[in-house]
C-alpha cells in the first residue's frame, strides 16, 4: 500500500488497510524503544498513540506529506519516547537512525490540554455505555440527535438531548473530580 | 433544569453553531463573561476530542488484536508527568473551524434557494442581518397631499403619514395592521444614489373590503378575478421628490389575515384609465418568524379563564400568569399509582415531600433517569427538629441532587431525630423530610421540612451544624366529602407544554405565533400529545411537513384543519432577511402591549359589577342587530365624516385589536420594491362551462358609471362591461356565493350617485339597481351598510361578548363561592360554640383557648380573608 492510497485511504475513513499496513513497522519501533529502556507495554501504547496523532494529521486539511508516512510515524514515536523517558527522568538523548527529528515547538503544542484529554479519555471509560454511545454517535459520527433518538429509542429528540446533556454533566462532574 | 445543565445546553447549542453574527456575538460575550461557561466550552472540545480519539483507539485495537487493558493503566502511573501528542490544537482548530464552515456553506445555500424563491434579486449578507434594535415609527400629522393619482376613488385615499431617517430604516404600522419594515439605507433617489436623513412616508391601506370599494380598487388581472387578501400602497418621499427602494434591500411587508390562504401572490398594480391592472405576481414569503417563548400562550384555550372563577385562590386576589401556570403545570396526565415504585398517597401525598414529582414523559413512558439511587461517596448527618427543638423520629427523608437526580432511597429519622443519608455527590442536594398522620385521627397533621444544601467536592462526610426544623400543620377531616382528583384523560400532559418553554426551543419553530396557534388546535383534540409528539421530533424539518405528519394521524375535520395549515407551506425560523432581528423585535414588543392591553382590560371588566357587566353585553347585542349603527360605528372609526354624532363605542379600542392582529394572527409576508400599489390576491375558482349568469340593469344611463360585482367572502371588486343597457356577471356553478353585491356608483359633475343590491346569482338573473343621488360623506357609510355584519367591528363585537360572558360566569363563581364559605365558617364556628358550651361545663378555671384557635386557623384563614372581601 503506497503512501498516497494510505492517506486517501485513511482520509475517506477507511482505516484498517493503513493500519495494518502502518503496524507492520512496530516490530522495528518496539526494538527501538527497548533499547531506550522502555518497556513492551509502554512502547505499545506509544505507538498506538502515534498512530492516532498519525490519522488526526492527515486527516487534517492543512496536511502535506514531506517525507513517507513510515518515516513520520518513526519521528512521531521518537518525540512520544523522548517525552516518556524525560517523564521517567531517564536519559531521554536517544539517536534514531534514519528518523526525522519532529520537535515539540516546530507545532502548536498544549500539553497541559494534551494531559486533559488523556484524563478525559480515561473517564469516559467510567461513564455509562449509554452515554459513550451517545458521545461516540454524536461528536465522532456525528449524527443529528433525532437521528441518534431514534436509533437509540428515545421518546423524543429533546429527551436525547437531555439524556446527552446529562452524560456530558456527568463527565464533567468526573473529571473535576478525579484527582490531578 | 438546573443551571448547570443550561449551561451545557448553551455550549452545545454554541458549539453547533447556527446562529446569526449578531446572536453570535452576544454568546461570545456570555461565555467570556461566565467562568462557568468558559469551563465548559473548553471541556466540550476536549471532550470532542476524547470521544474520537476512545473511538480511535479501540478500532486499532481491534485490527491488531490489543485488548488494550493497559492503556489505562499507563495512564494512571503518568498522571504527574509530561507527555506527548503534538499539533493536536492546531488539528483541532482546523477540524473545528472546518466543521463550522461546511455547516455555514450548507445553510448558506438553503438560504439562498429560500431566497430565489421568494424576493427578485436579493442576496442578503451577513452584515446585513446584524440590524439589531430600530426604531417603530409612530404616524405623524399631516396634512393630506394634493392627489395627483392617476386613480379615480370615489372617496378621498385615507392617508398616513410617518416620518423616518432613510439611514436608520424603520418599522411602520398601519392602522389597519399593516406592517412594514423598511431597511436601512433602502432608499434611493431620481438619480439612484443612496438617501440620507429625513423621508417621509406615505401608506394607503386597503385591507378592509370596504376600503377596496370605496377606493375603486377592482381585484381584476386582465380579465381573470382575483379574490383579495388585502391592498396597500406606500411611498417615500424627500423635499417633495419622489424615492425609489433599491431593489437589494426591499421592504418587508406583513399584512395580518385571520384566514390564511395560502394560494396568495402579491401582485403589482399597474394604472389603466384610472382603475387598477394586477400584474407580476410574485409568491409570498413561507418562513416563521421566532417571538421569545415567555411571551407565547401554550396553554389550552378556556384555562385562564376557568382559573378567574376560581379567584380568590389561596393568596392570590388577581389572576396572574404565574398563577395560571402554576395550576396548569400541577394537572398531571399520570396517576400517582401507576408508578409501582411510589408510596402509598396516605403517606406521601404532602407537598413538602415531593418537590419533584416523578414524572413520566409525553408518551408515558418513564422518564430517563441516569441513576435513581445514588453512588457518590459522600456522606451527610443531620438532625431534624420540630417547631420546639425537640427530635422528631420516624420523619422520612428524601434526596434530589441538582435538582434532576431524583433519588429513590429514603431513610428514617431515629429516636434522636438523627438521619444518615450516604452515596452522596458534590453539588447542590434538596432534602425533603415529611411525617403525616396515619389516617385514623379526625384530624390530618404533618411536619414538612425542605432543606438545600452544597455538598462540598471531595469531602467524604459532612454533618448539618443546625437542626432541621420540620412545620407542623393540620386540618380537620371531613372524610365524608372529599372529592378524589380525577386522573387518567385525554389531554397534553401540562408538563410537556412546560418543557416547551425551555430554551432549547427558542430557535425553532416552536417559538413562533404559528406553532402557537398549532398548538391551540391540538389542545383541542382527544390525541393531542401524539400531535405534539409529531413536532417535536421533527423540530429539523419544515413546520408544513410536520403539519402533514399530523394530518395523516387524523381524520375527518380535524384531519382538514391540519391539512390545511400543511397547505400553508411554512417553513421554519430560519430566514434569509436583514430583517430578521427587526421583525422579531417587533413582535416582541406587540407581544408585550397586547399582554398589557389584556391585563388592563381584565382589570377594567374585574373591577365592574356583574350588572354593569350585563348592561355593557344587552348593549354589545342591541349594537349587533342594529345593521345601520354598525355601519356608522365602522365607517366613524375608519376616520370617515359621518353627519351623525355618536358616542364613543364602549367596548376594545381600536388599538388593542390592532396589536391584537399584528401580535397573535397569522399574516402574509412578502419582500416588496415598488412604489405602486401591492396586492395580495389569488385567482378566483374557474368559471367553469356552464357560469351562473346575472344581468344587471340602472335606473341611470350614462356612460360613467361604473358597476361591480362583489362577492363580500372572498374580498373580490370585478368591474363590469357594458353591453348595451346590461351589465353581466358571471358566477361559477360550484361557488356558494351568499354575499353577493352588485354596486353602481357615478360621479357627474361633483355628484354621486350610488346604487346597491344583495343578490343570490343562484336564483336571481336579473338585479336593477336604483341609483340615488349621496353626498361623499355619506358614501362610505353607504358602503359599510352593505354588510355590517360581516365587518371586521362586528367580529370583534362578538369577541369582546365572550370575553364578557366569561367575566360574568366568574362572577357568579365567585358568588357562589364565598355563600359557600360563608356557610362553612357558620358551621364550623357553632361547632365550636357547642363544644365550648360542654367544655366550661367542666373546666373550673379561666383559660385561653387559643389553642382550639389555632387549629381552625391553620386552615381557615384563606377563607376567612375570602368571606371578608
Amino acid at each position: 500500500m503506497d503512501d498516497k492510497k494510505m492517506i486517501t485511504s485513511l482520509r475517506a475513513g477507511k482505516r484498517e488497510k493503513p493500519i495494518k499496513a502502518l503496524y507492520k513497522e512496530y516490530p522495528k519501533i518496539e526494538r527501538l524503544m527497548l533499547s531506550n529502556g522502555l518497556s513492551k507495554e509502554v512502547s505499545k501504547e506509544l505507538f498506538n498513540d502515534s498512530l492516532i496523532i498519525l490519522i488526526e494529521k492527515v486527516q487534517s486539511s492543512e496536511f502535506a506529506l514531506t517525507s513517507k508516512l513510515t518515516t513520520y510515524l518513526y519521528g512521531i514515536n521518537r518525540l512520544l519516547a523522548k517525552n516518556e523517558l524525560k517523564r521517567q527522568r531517564k536519559k531521554n538523548e536517544i539517536e534514531w537512525n534514519g528518523s526525522i527529528v519532529i520537535d515539540t515547538t516546530d507545532l502548536s503544542y498544549d500539553l497541559e490540554k494534551e494531559e486533559k484529554i488523556k484524563q478525559l479519555e480515561h473517564v469516559l471509560t467510567q461513564i455509562s455505555e449509554k452515554c459513550m454511545l451517545i458521545f461516540k454517535l454524536f461528536y465522532y459520527e456525528k449524527k443529528s440527535m433525532s437521528q441518534i433518538a431514534e436509533d437509540l429509542g428515545y421518546t423524543s429528540t429533546n429527551s436525547a438531548k437531555t439524556q446527552k446533556y446529562k452524560c456530558i454533566e456527568r463527565a464533567f462532574e468526573l473529571s473535576n473530580n478525579t484527582p490531578n | 433544569m438546573r443551571t448547570s445543565l443550561e449551561n451545557i445546553e448553551f455550549i452545545e447549542t454554541y458549539v453547533l453553531g447556527g446562529q446569526n453574527a449578531a446572536q453570535r456575538t452576544a454568546m461570545d460575550e456570555k461565555i467570556s463573561n461566565s467562568k462557568e461557561l468558559t469551563e465548559l466550552l473548553e471541556f466540550q472540545q476536549m471532550l470532542v476530542r476524547a470521544t474520537e480519539r476512545t473511538v480511535l483507539r479501540k478500532e486499532i485495537e481491534s485490527y491488531i488484536g490489543d485488548n488494550g487493558k493497559s492503556f489505562f493503566r499507563r495512564f494512571n502511573a503518568l498522571l504527574f508527568g509530561g507527555l506527548l501528542l503534538l499539533g493536536i490544537i492546531v488539528t483541532i482548530t482546523i477540524i473545528l473551524s472546518q466543521k463550522s464552515n461546511n455547516k455555514s456553506d450548507s445553510k448558506m445555500e438553503s438560504v439562498n434557494e429560500l431566497q430565489t424563491d421568494n424576493t427578485r434579486s436579493f442576496v442578503p449578507t451577513p452584515a446585513e442581518r446584524s440590524i439589531t434594535s430600530v426604531p417603530t415609527y409612530q404616524r405623524s400629522q399631516r396634512t393630506i397631499h394634493e392627489d395627483t393619482d392617476e386613480l379615480s376613488p370615489w372617496t378621498p385615499f385615507r392617508k398616513q403619514f410617518f416620518d423616518l431617517r432613510a439611514e436608520e430604516g424603520g418599522v411602520l404600522e398601519g392602522e389597519d395592521g399593516t406592517l412594514i419594515v423598511v431597511p436601512e439605507n433602502a432608499l434611493r433617489d431620481k438619480n439612484n444614489r443612496r438617501v440620507k436623513g429625513k423621508v417621509s412616508a406615505e401608506l394607503i391601506e386597503a385591507i378592509d373590503w370596504e376600503d377596496m370599494i370605496a377606493y375603486n380598487l377592482v381585484t381584476m388581472s386582465g380579465q381573470k378575478a382575483l379574490s383579495s387578501g388585502g391592498m396597500l400602497r406606500i411611498q417615500f418621499e424627500q423635499n417633495g421628490e419622489k424615492l425609489t427602494i433599491d431593489p437589494s434591500r426591499p421592504l418587508h411587508i406583513e399584512i395580518p389575515t385571520t384566514d390564511y390562504n395560502p394560494e396568495m401572490m402579491a401582485w403589482e398594480g399597474v394604472a389603466e384609465k384610472g382603475k387598477l391592472d394586477w400584474q407580476n405576481p410574485i409568491p409570498l414569503k413561507k418562513f416563521l418568524t421566532e417571538i421569545p417563548l415567555s411571551l407565547l400562550d401554550f396553554l389550552p384555550d378556556g384555562f385562564k379563564d376557568e382559573v378567574a372563577t376560581l379567584l380568590p385562590y389561596k393568596n392570590h386576589t388577581s389572576l396572574s400568569s404565574a398563577l395560571v401556570d402554576s395550576l396548569y403545570y400541577a394537572i398531571s396526565i399520570n396517576s400517582a399509582d401507576e408508578d409501582p415504585k411510589s408510596f402509598s398517597k396516605n403517606d406521601f401525598n404532602n407537598s413538602c415531600y415531593f418537590k419533584v414529582q416523578k414524572r413520566s414523559t409525553i408518551n408515558g413512558k418513564p422518564t430517563d433517569q441516569l441513576n435513581p439511587y445514588l453512588k457518590g461517596k459522600g456522606t451527610v448527618t443531620g438532625k431534624i427538629v420540630d417547631e420546639k427543638g425537640l427530635p422528631i423520629s420516624g420523619m422520612k427523608i428524601k434526596l434530589y441532587m441538582d435538582d434532576f437526580l431524583e433519588n429513590e432511597e429514603i431513610v428514617t429519622t431515629n429516636d434522636e431525630g438523627i438521619f444518615t443519608y450516604d452515596r452522596l455527590y458534590a453539588g447542590k442536594v434538596t432534602l425533603n423530610a415529611s411525617l403525616s398522620s396515619s389516617g385514623f385521627t379526625s384530624t390530618d397533621w404533618k411536619y414538612c421540612a425542605v432543606y438545600e444544601f452544597e455538598y462540598p467536592k471531595r469531602t467524604k462526610r459532612i454533618e448539618l451544624e443546625t437542626p432541621i426544623v420540620a412545620h407542623y400543620s393540620s386540618q380537620f377531616r371531613n372524610v365524608s366529602s372529599i372529592t378524589a382528583r380525577k386522573t387518567g384523560g385525554c389531554f397534553i400532559d401540562p408538563l410537556s407544554i412546560k418543557t416547551l418553554k425551555t430554551d432549547e426551543f427558542q430557535h425553532s419553530f416552536i417559538a413562533t405565533k404559528e406553532f402557537e396557534e398549532r398548538l391551540k388546535a391540538m389542545h383541542a383534540l382527544k390525541n393531542g400529545s401524539i400531535l405534539l409528539d409529531v413536532y417535536l421530533k421533527n423540530l429539523t424539518k419544515e413546520l408544513w411537513q410536520c403539519d402533514q405528519l399530523a394530518s395523516q394521524l387524523l381524520s375527518g375535520k380535524e384531519k382538514e384543519q391540519f391539512e390545511a395549515f400543511a397547505l400553508e407551506r411554512l417553513t421554519t425560523v430560519e430566514n434569509p432577511d436583514i430583517y430578521q432581528d427587526q421583525i422579531t423585535n417587533y413582535y416582541s414588543e406587540k407581544r408585550k402591549e397586547y399582554r398589557s392591553e389584556q391585563l388592563s382590560l381584565e382589570k377594567e371588566y374585574a373591577s365592574k359589577s356583574k350588572e354593569e357587566i350585563t348592561q355593557l353585553l344587552e348593549k354589545l347585542n342591541a349594537l349587533q342587530n342594529n345593521e345601520s349603527a354598525l355601519a356608522t360605528q365602522f365607517a366613524e372609526r375608519k376616520g370617515r365624516t359621518t353627519k351623525i354624532v355618536n358616542a364613543k363605542s364602549s367596548f376594545t379600542s381600536r388599538s388593542s385589536s390592532n396589536s391584537r392582529n399584528v401580535a397573535t394572527s397569522s399574516s402574509y409576508k412578502v419582500s416588496w420594491y415598488s412604489t405602486s400599489w401591492i396586492n395580495l390576491d389569488c385567482y378566483l375558482p374557474k368559471l367553469g362551462a356552464n357560469p351562473w349568469i346575472a344581468s344587471i340593469t340602472t335606473n341611470r344611463n350614462s356612460t360613467n358609471l361604473s358597476v361591480y360585482q362583489c362577492i363580500r367572502e372572498l374580498k373580490t371588486l370585478v368591474g363590469l362591461n357594458r353591453i348595451e343597457d346590461k351589465y353581466t356577471a358571471l358566477f361559477p356553478q360550484n361557488g356558494d356565493q351568499l354575499e353577493t353585491y352588485c354596486l353602481a356608483i357615478e360621479k357627474s359633475e361633483n355628484q354621486i350617485y350610488y346604487g346597491a343590491q344583495h343578490y343570490l346569482p343562484k336564483s336571481n338573473a336579473k338585479v336593477s339597481l336604483q341609483m340615488r343621488p349621496i353626498s361623499a360623506d355619506s358614501l362610505y357609510n353607504a358602503i359599510c351598510s352593505l354588510s355590517p355584519a360581516a365587518s371586521v367591528l362586528a367580529g370583534e363585537i362578538q369577541e369582546t361578548k365572550a370575553r364578557l360572558t366569561i367575566e360574568l360566569r366568574i362572577k357568579e363563581h365567585q358568588e357562589k363561592l364565598q355563600s359557600e364559605l360563608k356557610a362553612m365558617v357558620d358551621n364550623i364556628s357553632k361547632e365550636n360554640a357547642r363544644y365550648n358550651q360542654l367544655f366550661d361545663v367542666i373546666n373550673m378555671c379561666p383559660i385561653e383557648n387559643s389553642a382550639q384557635v389555632r387549629l381552625l386557623e391553620t386552615k381557615l384563614e384563606p377563607q376567612i380573608k375570602i368571606g371578608n372581601q
